[in-house]
């Protein structure tokens, strides 16, 4: 509590061409009460990449994004953004954190203009004309209350508001879900568009392999509370001789039946 | 500041229908008002209040806890904001949204039921400075109340039952701290003098779950659960800090002692005036009772339900308490003092008929202490001492019981007002009378009627056969009466210009008055079958009490007024009216043989030689 509240007396937390990786994660474990959701997990995000997190439901991608996010304190291990904290000193880094939930959040009675009105009260570096000019090539009405909008045009709403202070590491949790294809493209291409001369870092944890074959540099798959699987997606691909979605059935459902056999001779004995 | 002012704003941005419909719902006594016959104004008034409160617990239970349940609270932690402008700008928005509702509320009776006279007593009364202050303090505890039930009850998790269970502790134990105190004479029934009083106590509740809302929020942040157990950890740490301060308050008040008492005063006394009730302050706003044992020095603590009787023996004392909250098949309790060799032992006696603990209750009791009489306005019952068993219950059907004594042979002698009333058609008002009923083991033997009007009260304690009346005429009679054929003795209305001001019945029999024609009194003694015995008093003289012995009056002076004599008392012959000297910055208390110095030393004289022996030394605030 008090490491917060000191955080905010601090300047925002600079960034260090001596830090390599803008997300590191050593070691990290979270439990829920019994049940182990990450066991000593480990992963870098480098500068400037897009990482793919893959994992099947239940996999703890999202607490793995609670936790970056500040919000979620780990049980053990280290979770740093551009080298800090992320418990500490969340206040400090949200001023260079965008983050997309997997279900929007926003004040469902405030539409998208007065959305980026509070937006810009709450950050001092957030730009409301760059917000309602992406809102506008979206064609997101912007008078409608947010929580009468689709689910398309919410998510367009969390992206558009989570680019708005221009983040260096933007943070999406499974943004296509649910949307349909001509939406997940759109999200997908403004990725693509807005982020590819920034060099911002993002880490999108996803079930679309398809949507984000095109866009991750980087891949890692979560099973069973560890990360079994990371590397370049083109060096994996070259490796495997496989797409994307033919390595992540290998490894997530390969070991998921692995462990089905283990559990049924286990009940058998 | 800049985003706690924002995240207010949105809250109550989201609300701002409520004001609306409180508007509307303040117009509800006004049309009330036109189909019953109540004043449109106390209504909107209470309505206000209790829209008010219900708003703040709603708000406070609403504000953060539904956007946690939501998962909304994530979209602030994800912008840097620090913590505490989230949880503050939320709680803000509950206090400012309970505020402008209530005002909404009383709006339209404000508006259209203006009448500033009327508005004096009611509103007036609320919007002063103490009565806001008080309505903020009150609000804010009820928004984080609001909060902690909101988060308990949205978290639906196993800790709810911790928090259920240490919550009934805790009513428990507030409920007992509360009637602890109460009996004890710290929590006085009436409202304070000043709103402001307890405006701290407010603001100090509330910050238990201000606290562990804030320890939700920093600790849980967007997440439930997590916050949940950070809310309870606080929040139960903070009311266990309460009640040991309170409970450490209570172990204090309850080793108070008889020394320490500021502005000592004697409530009664036994006939040898051996055992005395001794009543004083130990602090602002707190009295304390004791049974005190003047031989001794040993005392216990009495509760605060009624005056202490005492037996004739000079040995017991019995007093009435309130009985202990979760008793519900009593109200009351007695609680009987006995001199057991030089100890006071006490036992609760649990009496065989409910006595309420409303409305004054008065008690004597029998020369060995094996009944006790219950005094009430509408009954008098008898029980038996130390079972309880109620020997009778005895109405006072068209009046009110005054008083009853129990005399030498353990005969009971009761005091009944009864009512004028209207008599047969043609024969006029019966006027009121006042009746001595005899009860010879509890039973009623009979009623004879005093030769009084009907609404004089007893001047002082009866004694023996003879009651001494004041009644209430101006200029000021007493009348003395024997009480066994009802027949009046004598009437002391003044004489030769002079008005009897004071008057107390003298041992043995015979009567003490102090008669006034300003600026000279003097003192009269009157014996039947004597001639009256004057003496001068000066202008200060005020009260009679019992001297250090039965040969000897005490008159108390004024200590506050100036004059000769002022604040010193005067001895006289009960036998001639002589003075017998004085005692400079002494004073008599009333009701026993006892003075209270300038310093505040509770002094016995010496039956004798009238030397000073001190009781109990100055409290320590005027040392």
């Amino acid at each position: 509590m008090s490491t917060e509240g000191a955080a905010v007396a601090e300047p925002a937390v600079a960034a260090s061409p001596a830090v390599a990786a803008v997300v590191e994660v050593r070691g990290l474990t979270v439990r829920y009460g019994r049940r182990l959701v990450f066991d000593g997990l480990s992963l870098a995000v480098p500068r400037g990449s897009v990482y793919a997190l893959l994992g099947r439901n239940g996999t703890g991608k999202s607490s793995l994004l609670r936790c970056l996010l500040g919000q979620q304190r780990a049980n053990g291990g280290e979770v740093l953004v551009f080298g800090q904290d992320c418990w500490r000193f969340r206040q400090a880094l949200m001023e260079r954190v965008g983050y997309v939930p997997e279900e929007p959040d926003a004040p469902p009675e405030l539409d998208a203009r007065e959305l980026a009105r509070l937006c810009g009260r709450l950050n001092v570096r957030f730009d409301e004309p760059a917000v309602a000019s992406r809102l506008e090539r979206f064609q997101v009405p912007l008078r409608t209350p947010f929580g009468r909008l689709s689910k398309g045009q919410k998510g367009a709403v969390m992206l558009s508001l989570a680019l708005g202070h221009d983040p260096e590491l933007l943070l999406l949790d499974d943004p296509t879900l649910g949307l349909d294809v001509v939406a997940r493209r759109a999200v997908f291409g403004e990725l693509i568009g807005e982020l590819a001369d920034r060099s911002t870092t993002v880490l999108v944890t996803t079930h679309d392999l398809a949507g984000v074959e095109g866009v991750a540099d980087r891949i890692g798959i979560l099973h069973a509370s560890r990360l079994v699987l990371e590397g370049e997606l083109e060096a994996l691909k070259a490796e495997h001789g496989a797409s994307l979605e033919e390595i992540f059935a290998a490894v997530a459902g390969e070991r998921a039946g692995d462990a089905s056999q283990r559990d049924g001779a286990g009940a058998r004995q | 500041m800049r985003a706690l002012l924002a995240i207010t704003a949105r809250e109550l941005r989201e609300r701002w229908t409520l004001p609306l419909a409180l508007f509307v719902s303040g117009f509800a006594p006004l049309i009330l008002v036109r189909y019953v016959d109540i004043t449109a104004r106390p209504l909107a008034t209470m309505a206000a209040v209790a829209s008010a409160w219900g708003l703040a617990l709603l708000m406070g239970g609403s504000v953060i806890a539904r956007d946690l349940a939501d998962g909304r609270l994530a979209f602030f932690f994800a912008r840097p904001v620090p913590w505490w402008s989230i949880a503050g700008g939320k709680l803000l928005a509950a206090l400012l949204m309970s505020i402008v509702g209530s005002i909404a509320a009383i709006l339209p009776a404000i508006v259209f039921d203006w009448n500033p006279a009327k508005d004096a007593e009611g509103l007036g009364d609320l919007l002063t400075g103490g009565g806001i202050a008080l309505m903020l303090a009150l609000l804010l505890a009820l928004v984080c109340f609001g909060h902690v039930a909101g988060v308990v009850y949205r978290a639906r998790s196993t800790w709810a039952a911790v928090d259920f269970v240490l919550f009934g502790a805790c009513v428990w134990g507030g409920v007992w701290l509360f009637y602890a105190f109460k009996r004890l004479g710290v929590v006085l029934s009436g409202p304070p003098s000043s709103k402001w009083v307890l405006v701290p106590s407010f603001v100090l509740i509330a910050a238990v779950p201000l606290a562990a809302a804030a320890m939700q929020v920093a600790i849980g942040r967007s997440d439930l659960r997590r916050g949940h157990r950070a809310l309870s950890l606080a929040f139960w740490t903070g009311v266990l800090v309460w009640i040991a301060a309170l409970g450490g308050l209570l172990l204090r008040e309850r080793g108070v002692t008889p020394g320490q008492l500021d502005h000592r005063w004697i409530t009664g006394a036994s006939p040898d005036g051996r055992l005395v009730g001794l009543q004083g302050l130990p602090g602002p706003g707190r009295v304390a009772a004791f049974v005190y044992d003047t031989a001794s020095g040993r005392w216990v603590r009495q509760g605060m339900g009624s005056r202490p009787a005492f037996a004739g023996d000079g040995r017991h004392a019995a007093w009435m308490e309130e009985a202990p909250f979760w008793r519900h098949d009593r109200a009351t309790e007695v609680q009987l003092a006995r001199l057991t060799g030089p100890n006071l032992a006490v036992e609760s006696v649990e009496l065989g008929e409910r006595i309420e603990a409303e409305g004054s209750v008065g008690l004597a009791l029998s020369p060995q202490a094996d009944r006790l009489a219950v005094v009430q306005n509408a009954m008098l019952s008898v029980h038996e001492l130390p079972s309880g068993r109620t020997l009778s219950s005895t109405a006072a059907a068209d009046g009110d019981w005054m008083a009853a004594a129990f005399l030498a042979d353990g005969e009971l002698r009761a005091f009944r007002r009864v009512r004028a009333a209207l008599g047969a058609p043609g024969t006029g008002v019966v006027p009121g009378r006042i009746e001595v009923v005899t009860m010879r083991g509890g039973v009623p033997e009979g009623a004879i009627r005093l030769d009084a009007v009907g609404h004089a009260v007893l001047s002082s304690a009866p004694d023996g056969d003879l009651v001494l009346l004041q009644e209430p005429l101006n200029p000021r009679v007493f009348s003395l009466h024997d009480a066994r054929k009802g027949r009046r003795l004598r009437t002391f209305a003044g004489e030769n210009g002079f008005k009897a001001a004071s008057a107390r019945l003298l041992a043995g029999g015979g009567v003490a008055l102090i008669e006034e024609l300003a600026p000279a009194k003097r003192l009269r003694i009157a014996r039947e079958g004597q001639p009256d015995l004057l003496a001068p008093l000066p202008p200060t003289a005020a009260f009679l009490s019992a001297g250090p012995s039965r040969e000897w009056l005490a008159v108390g002076c004024f200590e506050f007024a100036r004059g000769p004599q002022a604040g010193a008392t005067l001895f006289f012959s009960t036998e001639t009216a002589e003075p017998g000297g004085r005692e400079p910055g002494l004073l008599p208390t009333h009701g026993a043989q006892l003075f209270v110095s300038d310093a505040g030393e509770l002094v016995r004289l010496d039956p004798s030689t009238r030397d000073r022996r001190v009781l109990l030394p100055a409290p320590p605030a005027r040392h």
